[in-house]
């Protein structure tokens, strides 16, 4: 507790002397009274009790109390708040304005959003400011954005930084916050207030690092967030297939949050390329999210902007979601055996599962290469392989598939051939550095159908290539049973991914260069094995044929706050700008690539950011970070009570608390009371010793 | 003719001008020069309007007829003057003279205790003596003035005379109260000199030991007298006056003590009306009469319960 007005305590204190003074003077120099006899004035005095006796000695030390809490009032007395006698009283505050731009808070609340009660309590805030008080203040999105190189006492254009801050898309990195205020504090001395204004979203503030502030600050968590926010959301949105081709269907799977406490029944809306729209009804239960998958149709090949939407609630940002639909033509897959694919060869068979489709609809369009025939030239524009029932490879041939998977070719080999042992042992031989996983011996054949059956007892789920079985999916693998495969063992080399019940390598993988090889220790033939007679085999099959390529497709949509990359042909890029979803001209990082040119660049906005010359050449969708939507604040435990020696902490909000944080709680009132009960207790005492008197 | 100045004596220099004030002042002093005027205003009009011994009296010698109206006692009828002039008389008597009132009148210190726009004490005394002896003379009967404090100080025999009424009076106007009280010594000095039984007024504050006073009126008694006490006081000693804390200094044993009388005022009050209470019951107890008077009270308060003495004491 610290007194405003302390220096004119020594001033004042000689007036806490007067009742005893008074009492003194009594005592000294009483009124002489000449009475007609005393005796009986002796005889009442010496009756009365000895509490009696010292009545004037307690309420003279009673009126010396009012007199001092009375003064003490008028010295101001003040309530020291999280430290703030550490302040000399005439040294300058330096605050530093921590202010949330994050998503959650533009959630809109009685018609204000989350951001612009921040706006206004940090006004409050600087509204306790002198005029040699410095601030600073940091915007905090995914990045901070600071105001000031250092501390000042320029509050209008503070108060201007903070009126212009725009809407959030992006979470808000608090760590990278208390970095950027941490440089800021090693430019200045003395202690430093900060003031968190925030919603205290759980997803951003779970695990905020303060350990870079240091030295003599006191941190204040100012809570702007609206009570009880109730809000649903577009999560995500992603195609069901792995490659779109022009004229297909795409199962576009949309997950919908809904984080409130009502259950949510709406309708998802689908609109691609502005033209035609699809919706769909979505139920989720409270606090869940649900996936509803919308079919949309592609018409044709290009890029097509799909934007996911449902209707608007009070934070309408996260109700959209925008992706780039990229249609393609059909890719050639080929399919390397010795005989056809006609009759019910294995090569039927997968021909069949890579095109399920009537009149070779599907994406995949096989194309069956007799093994004898095998040379670089007809390999040329593939760039995946499928091998089964394969005859003997000279030479040249297994040096041809090597040099197809050292540039980035794709090879999966069902090893269901006599001759395979040996055409493996050349390929091999033709990587030179890179061993194959398995050493393969001798096929093995069961003469009877239905005996002696094999079947897959362990794998190693986390492979991409057996991404299908995770989790309970896993069960399908239990249904395959295997006749016919080749005894065989791990090298060590690449990864053994699946293992039959005698500890056979069932499926194995390497790499060369930048290519990959799969190697099938069973066949899908009919009187092999029961694989494709599962339902299982066609997905599985086109999965292979997706994660066997090595470029990593260009992503659907981008989260803002993000870097996005992609590349682009510098023509292009020379012709037209990259433009952003408000329609404003951005500025993209360029790296020459030859002829074409890797871009990269930040979005502020979300929506699609578009390169066009008539049509869209290219496009980026750019998504508000689905964390954001749930809105429930972090348990306020988790923010720090106490932090290093010297640092305090705690909840203010309101122009009250404010002003006891700058000045202190006034305790006037409380002193005035306490005056007040002093002269209620001489009161009571009066009457006490009244009552004694009788 | 000079009269001795009625102040209190002298107190330590420095305190006089502050005592002075409060127990006598220029008026009061002038009104109490004329203490013969006083007494035979306040005993003449005391009686104004009334007729007088409307009492039988005991000496029954008859002074005149009087109209009969309804009230009057049918005894006192005259029905032999009815039958002369067929109207009813009643037959009034003079009353006895000869009798002697002995007034004894304290002068101790206490009694110079004057309370906040009142007269001291003694001169509340004063003229009820005054008044008592201007009525005896009145009456034809004879009073005795003694003035007493630790001792009987001055003694003026009994006597009906104008003459001697202007020496009482001038005894109780050359009167100084000081000195302490010794009512009882006073008293037996006092039952030396008072020869033939009588009525004995004593006019005094009374703040004393009652056991010995009673002892000492107990040989007047006994001689049978009949015994009036007035005592005196001023509403202050019953009161204690509205002072704080003070120094109260005794006016006869000049000791001191300091007490706050808004503390001690209920205690007090209940202990100095103990002590009345005490005398006045002891008092009638042995047959004596005891009337308060307060300096604030008429002084036909005292002669009425003269009166009313007298009238018991037939």
């Amino acid at each position: 507790m610290t007194f405003l007005n302390a220096p004119l305590f020594w001033s004042l204190a000689a007036l806490l002397a007067l009742p005893l003074v008074i009492h003194l003077l009594n005592k000294r120099f009483p009124q002489v009274f000449l009475f007609s006899s005393v005796e009986h004035l002796k005889k009442s005095a010496a009756e009365r009790s000895r509490i009696y006796k010292w009545r004037h000695r307690l309420l003279t030390l009673v009126r010396t109390l009012f007199l001092l809490l009375l003064l003490l009032a008028f010295l101001k007395p003040v309530l020291d708040l999280f430290g703030s006698s550490d302040r000399a009283a005439d040294a300058h505050r330096q605050i530093l304005l921590i202010v949330d731009r994050s998503l959650s808070m533009e959630y809109r609340q009685a018609g204000v959003t989350s951001r612009q009660r921040a706006v206004i309590e940090a006004a409050k805030i600087l509204g306790t400011l002198g005029t040699d008080d410095e601030v600073n203040v940091i915007a905090v999105a995914h990045t901070s954005a600071v105001c000031f190189e250092s501390f000042s006492p320029n509050l209008a254009e503070a108060k201007r930084f903070l009126h212009q801050l725009a809407p959030g898309v992006t979470r808000a990195d608090f760590t990278l916050a208390n970095a950027a205020a941490a440089r800021l504090l090693a430019k200045t001395k003395g202690p430093v207030e900060i003031y968190y204004v925030s919603d205290f979203q759980r997803r951003n503030w779970a695990l905020v690092d303060f350990a870079p502030l240091t030295g003599r600050v006191r941190l204040f968590f100012v809570d702007v967030g609206a009570a009880s926010p109730e809000n649903r959301a577009i999560l995500g949105a992603e195609p069901g297939q792995s490659q779109v081709l022009a004229g297909d269907t795409v199962p576009l799977e949309v997950t919908v949050g809904n984080f409130s406490s009502a259950p949510l029944d709406d309708v998802v809306t689908v609109r691609v390329d502005q033209r035609h729209q699809v919706q769909q009804p979505v139920s989720a239960g409270p606090w869940s999210s649900v996936r509803v998958t919308v079919p949309v149709p592609v018409a044709s090949p290009g890029l097509h902007l799909c934007e996911v939407s449902l209707p608007p609630d009070n934070l309408a940002a996260d109700n959209r979601w925008s992706l780039v639909l990229p249609a393609l033509e059909k890719e050639e897959i080929v399919t390397l055996s010795a005989d056809g694919d006609a009759g019910h060869s294995p090569v039927n068979f997968l021909h069949a599962a890579l095109n399920p489709y009537a009149q070779q609809a599907g994406s995949l369009l096989p194309r069956h290469l007799a093994s004898g025939a095998l040379d670089p030239a007809r390999l040329a524009g593939a760039s995946k392989l499928f091998i089964t029932g394969c005859g003997p490879l000279d030479d040249a041939a297994a040096d041809t598939l090597a040099k197809f998977l050292h540039r980035g070719g794709g090879i999966v080999w069902f090893m269901d051939s006599d001759a395979d042992a040996a055409n493996l042992e050349r390929l091999e031989k033709a990587m030179a550095t890179t061993p194959l996983p398995l050493r393969v011996g001798p096929l093995r054949k069961t003469d009877n159908v239905g005996s002696g059956a094999q079947q897959l007892v362990t794998g190693d789920f986390n492979a991409r290539f057996l991404r299908l079985f995770r989790g309970g999916l896993r069960q399908d693998l239990g249904l395959l049973e295997f006749y016919d495969f080749h005894a065989a063992s791990a090298t060590g080399a690449g990864k053994v991914l699946l293992r039959f019940g005698d500890e056979t390598p069932a499926m194995a993988v390497t790499g060369h260069g930048l290519g990959t090889l799969v190697l099938m220790n069973f066949s899908v033939g009919e009187f092999s094995s029961n694989l494709a007679r599962q339902r299982i085999f066609p997905a599985w099959v086109q999965d292979l044929v997706k994660q066997l390529d090595t470029r990593e497709p260009a992503p659907l949509a981008f989260a803002a706050g993000q870097l996005v990359t992609g590349e682009v042909w510098r023509e292009d890029l020379r012709r037209r700008p990259f433009t952003s979803p408000s329609g404003r001209v951005i500025e993209v990082r360029q790296e020459p690539l030859g002829e074409r040119a890797g871009i990269s660049f930040i979005p502020e906005e979300a929506g699609f950011y578009t390169l066009a010359d008539g049509r869209i050449k290219y496009a980026f969708a750019v998504n508000a970070d689905p964390e954001e939507s749930d809105l429930r604040p972090v348990d306020k435990s988790h923010l720090p009570a106490e932090l290093a020696a010297g640092q305090v902490s705690g909840f203010a909000g309101g122009q009250r608390d404010y002003d006891e944080i700058a000045h202190g709680r006034s305790l006037v009132p409380w002193f005035l009371l306490a005056a007040v009960g002093a002269l209620l207790l001489e009161l009571a005492l009066q009457l006490v010793f009244r009552r004694l008197a009788r | 003719m000079a009269f001795p100045s009625p102040l209190p004596p002298p107190l330590p220099a420095g305190t006089q001008s502050r005592y002075a004030g409060s127990l006598l002042s220029a008026d009061e002093l002038d009104r109490f020069k004329n203490l013969m005027l006083f007494a035979q205003a306040t005993v003449d009009g005391f009686f104004a309007g009334r007729h007088r011994s409307t009492h039988p009296g005991s000496s029954a010698e008859f002074r005149d007829y009087k109209d009969y109206v309804p009230g009057d006692a049918i005894d006192r009828i005259d029905w032999r003057a009815y039958g002369r002039a067929r109207r009813l008389f009643v037959r009034r008597y003079e009353d006895e003279t000869d009798m002697v009132a002995y007034l004894l009148v304290d002068t101790s210190g206490s009694m110079r205790y004057a309370g906040a726009g009142r007269m001291p004490k003694f001169y509340h005394a004063a003229r009820v003596a005054a008044a008592l002896a201007y009525l005896m003379a009145k009456q034809g009967d004879k009073a005795a003035l003694g003035l007493f404090a630790d001792k009987l100080k001055t003694w003026r025999p009994p006597g009906g005379t104008r003459r001697h009424l202007h020496e009482m009076i001038t005894a109780l106007e050359g009167v100084r109260p000081d000195s302490a009280t010794d009512l009882p010594g006073a008293l037996r000095q006092a039952a030396e000199v008072c020869r033939k039984r009588g009525r004995l007024v004593v006019l005094s504050d009374f703040l004393t030991d009652p056991a010995p006073l009673f002892d000492a009126l107990a040989q007047f008694q006994h001689r049978g007298f009949k015994i009036l006490l007035l005592q005196v006081l001023d509403p202050d000693e019953t009161e204690l006056p509205a002072h704080s804390v003070a120094r109260y200094v005794d006016l006869e044993t000049a000791e001191q003590v300091e007490v706050d009388a808004e503390d001690l005022r209920v205690l007090y009050r209940e202990k100095i009306r103990a002590a009345i209470d005490t005398l006045a019951r002891e008092a009638v107890a042995r047959g004596i009469e005891h009337q308060q008077v307060n300096t604030s009270d008429s002084y036909t308060l005292a002669l009425e319960a003269y009166l009313g003495l007298r009238g018991t004491a037939r």
